[in-house]
């Protein structure tokens, strides 16, 4: 090793060691040790249809070993595969080919000498995981079987590695949920929802903020293309105590030892469902449950769904409001509804205006609290919005939408 | 190959040393706690960094934004347009009822439209600026005379089209932006939330600090959109939310820094320099990628000769890597060296407010796919070394189809800026 490369190395450990964005509460693009999808979907009856592509980038010169874990939109884990990324590396997906049954091929050092799978640059550190021997490279495809039964278990269906269902059937054949991405220290067949072994001490995860990545959705049909960063979910290591919301809290007992940093419970929306846009406004929700979800018998709904909104105002440009409103009131007085199920799972989409969104006006703003009062480990309910305004036939714009609070120290206001 | 930062000393081990302890010192700066975090939490002041009007085509291409107040406490704004180079053109205070939105094209300002709203006072039957039963509406005496603006004269109105466009200003007798050779107007806009109407801008004495006009309400959201009819393009991002602590920055940097003798008495929290932006160049997207790049010049600027351009111009690049998919790294031969060599491109980011394309002169690369490390630092006039601030967005493009806007990835925050990552 020359001494240019030990001081490259040097540096880069350096730039890692050091908490670059140092608010433990903040929703900021900064690299992570976790990436977020909040919500995905893919048309399974159109080869060309509307898909969601994603990338993973690794800011770091250091090579670092991922885990991908695929969930329904009820939060019920399908698959989980490794992807390791030498230093500044990038893999783009395309989830289309995931539900066709290819996994990406990556492979460390030790799976790959010859640098064919995961080739590396020269300012990129390349190193082997042993514990990939065997896992890495992925094969080719999955198994016909296993496949049909992802794609059952996205859709509403029957699954039957799962034995029973695990998603909503909306009717279509949208394959919907979201993904996450946790830097991790082995190769692994674990997923966050194990009962030990994640987390924590001895645990696969790792706290490298380190991930960046940016998510796409491409409706060639319909000339849509819209796309967001990533959510960024940031480790601090140590930095939280039992108790606190963190955003795996649900999976590790409200004791903190994930490390990740929480997202917010309340959020500013604005849409348009008229005018340059006419094709109205989607609103993006990932929001979290605060249960551990397990598959459930065909023609039911697991327990704790539909999910509901803890309160939301609806604002028009020139501030005239309607409310659904179960605040303001203690997190653990609440009553439980009956508000609108808008985001009844934990993934989803929602078009303004709709049955399922209402809003009197055609422009204006959602003031929305997300955080339903449950009891228990996890009693403040994260989530994150986009927001996607369209025109008919002719463009797409998405953005995140504005967080209010932090999860960390939530509010329970609703005007 | 080239190497991003070409130093004036000679050994490889001096500049390990000195490049390890820049680094050590950067990352042990003291944090301010909960406002160094570039979050889309409401902010104090919005930057808009980057817009584009196009003069000759009325249905052209142009910018949207909107201002929304975040607060049911109603709040008085200060808008003010700059040229890409910086120069303030224009300023006109908005007022927000609470949980008010405000909605802007910036054509219409360039049409000689503003904005029209007015406070309690201005306003007593609420026609102008009305409010729902959950907003406050106060009045502001102090916009007496200013709200609701009445539509620019026509002077103003060509003032405003010749400064943004490069052109010389008639009420300036001088020009204040880049001339492009085309006919559109660009900039970026700048919205600090106000205890008062007036007519200064930052930099202006009695803008910051105690008395000034700029107040520390971190109640300001909104969002961006640029859209262009003839070619089918829209892409949108939020505007950039600045949080104030008018206690959390003394001495140190500060997004309005220039203006305040690096005092911090602005209380705004600071960008940080350095940004990965991934691009595609070919697939979906085939008309490739932009980028949305605003950063810091470090001066005051003030209109110029035309025929000139500020003395600082170019702003230059510390670092500049572009990688593809397989990390194989494309590097510039770049600054500082004494005597400055000649430059591989005309220039790189020139202005404060700048649109480039992926893969053209000023940002090339070989590749089409992967993304590009950027430092926007440049050497400053009376430093050593300049850790500007910056910002900078993505957008992607397909022909005639849909594109994808989105910000690039920090890799620092403004108060813990790092040094240019020493590739070489």
């Amino acid at each position: 090793m020359n001494a240019r490369f030990t001081c490259f190395l040097i540096a880069a450990v350096l730039c890692m060691a050091a908490p670059v964005l140092a608010d433990k509460c903040s929703l900021d693009n900064g690299p992570a040790a976790t990436l977020l999808l909040p919500y995905f979907e893919v048309d399974l009856d159109h080869p060309g249809g509307l898909t969601t592509l994603f990338s993973v980038n690794n800011a770091s010169a250091t090579a670092i070993l991922t885990n991908v874990v695929i969930w329904t939109d009820l939060g019920v884990p399908t698959l989980s595969f490794p992807v390791y990324l030498t230093g500044y590396d990038v893999q783009s997906f395309n989830l289309r080919d995931l539900f066709n049954g290819v996994l990406p091929h990556t492979a460390t050092a030790g799976q790959d000498p010859s640098d064919t799978l995961s080739p590396r640059g020269q300012f990129s550190q390349d190193v082997n995981f042993a514990s990939c021997t065997g896992l890495l490279p992925l094969p080719s495809a999955l198994p016909p079987a296993f496949l049909a039964s992802l794609r059952a278990a996205h859709t509403g269906k029957s699954s039957v590695v799962l034995g029973g269902c695990a998603g909503q059937d909306l009717g279509d054949n949208l394959a919907r949920g979201y993904v996450t991405v946790d830097t991790v220290n082995q190769c692994t067949l674990r997923t966050p929802n194990f009962p030990s072994g994640y987390f924590g001490p001895g645990g696969v995860a790792t706290d490298q903020n380190v991930l960046w990545g940016d998510f796409i959705y491409v409706d060639p049909a319909n000339s849509y293309a819209d796309g967001e960063n990533l959510v960024r979910i940031e480790a601090f290591p140590g930095a939280f105590k039992p108790g606190d919301a963190t955003f795996y809290g649900r999976y590790v007992n409200g004791s903190g030892i994930d490390d990740r940093e929480p997202l917010a419970t309340t959020w500013a929306s604005r849409y348009a469902i008229a005018g340059t846009f006419s094709g109205g406004t989607d609103l993006i929700v990932w929001r979290e449950s605060g249960r551990i979800v397990q598959p459930f018998a065909c023609g039911t709904m697991p327990p704790g769904f539909p999910l509901h909104i803890g309160g939301e105002s609806i604002f028009d440009e020139q501030e005239h409001s309607t409310s659904v409103q179960t605040f303001p009131c203690g997190p653990f007085s609440c009553p439980a509804g009956p508000p609108p199920d808008s985001f009844p799972a934990e993934a989803g989409r929602a078009h303004v205006g709709s049955p399922a969104l209402p809003t009197p006006f055609n422009f204006g703003w959602f003031f929305i609290n997300l955080s339903q009062p449950v009891s228990g480990a996890v009693p403040f309910l994260q989530s994150w919005v986009g927001t996607v305004m369209k025109a008919q036939g002719k463009f797409s714009a998405g953005f995140s939408a504005t967080p209010l609070d932090s999860a960390c120290d939530p509010q329970f206001f609703v005007p | 190959m080239g190497r991003t930062l070409t130093l004036p000393w000679k050994s490889a081990l001096t500049r390990c040393v000195l490049a390890l302890t820049l680094l050590t010192v950067a990352t042990a700066a003291p944090a301010v706690a909960g406002i160094c975090s570039l979050d889309d939490r409401p902010g104090a002041t919005l930057l808009l960094p980057y817009f584009e009007v196009d003069l000759d085509h009325a249905d052209g291409r142009t910018t949207l934004f909107s201002v929304n107040n975040a607060s049911a406490t109603a709040v008085l704004t200060n808008v003010v347009v700059w040229t890409d180079l910086g120069v303030p053109t224009f300023t006109f205070p908005l007022y927000l009822t609470g949980y008010d939105v405000q909605t802007f094209n910036l054509r219409d300002l360039f049409a000689g439209s503003v904005a029209k709203t007015a406070s309690a006072a201005q306003d007593p039957s609420d026609t102008i600026s009305p409010k729902g039963f959950k907003s406050q509406d106060i009045a502001f005496h102090s916009c007496d005379g200013f709200l609701p603006p009445s539509d620019l004269p026509a002077a103003v109105r060509d003032h405003l089209r010749a400064a943004h466009t490069g052109q010389s200003s008639p009420v300036w007798g001088a020009c204040g932006g880049q001339n492009r050779g085309d006919h559109i107007a660009r900039g970026y806009v700048t919205i600090d939330t106000v205890s008062r109407c007036a007519t200064t801008v930052p930099g202006d004495p009695g803008y910051f600090g105690p008395g000034g006009v700029a107040t520390s309400q971190n109640i300001l959201w909104g969002d961006f959109f640029y859209v262009d009819p003839a070619k089918v393009y829209a892409d949108g991002e939020n505007l950039i939310r600045l949080k104030a602590d008018p206690a959390a920055f003394a001495g140190q940097r500060t997004f309005y820094g220039r203006y305040v003798n690096g005092s911090g008495a602005d209380g705004r929290q600071p960008l940080p320099p350095d940004w990965a932006a991934r691009f595609l160049a070919s697939g979906a997207f085939t008309e490739g990628t932009d980028l949305i790049v605003w950063r810091d010049s470090g001066q005051v600027t003030k209109p110029f000769p035309c025929g000139h351009l500020p003395s600082w111009y170019p702003l230059l690049l510390s670092a500049y890597v572009a990688f593809d998919e397989e990390e194989n790294p494309f590097l510039l031969p770049v600054f500082p060296i004494d005597p400055q060599p000649p430059l591989p491109a005309p220039s790189q980011l020139p202005a404060e407010a700048n649109r480039l394309q992926v893969g053209t002169e000023p940002l090339p690369v070989p590749f089409d796919f992967g993304w590009i490390y950027l430092h926007l630092g440049h050497f400053g006039f009376n430093q050593p070394f300049d850790l500007s601030q910056g910002w900078v967005g993505v957008a992607m493009k397909a022909g005639g189809r849909f594109s994808v806007g989105f910000g690039a990835t920090p890799l620092s925050t403004g108060c813990q800026p790092n040094n240019p990552q020493p590739f070489n």
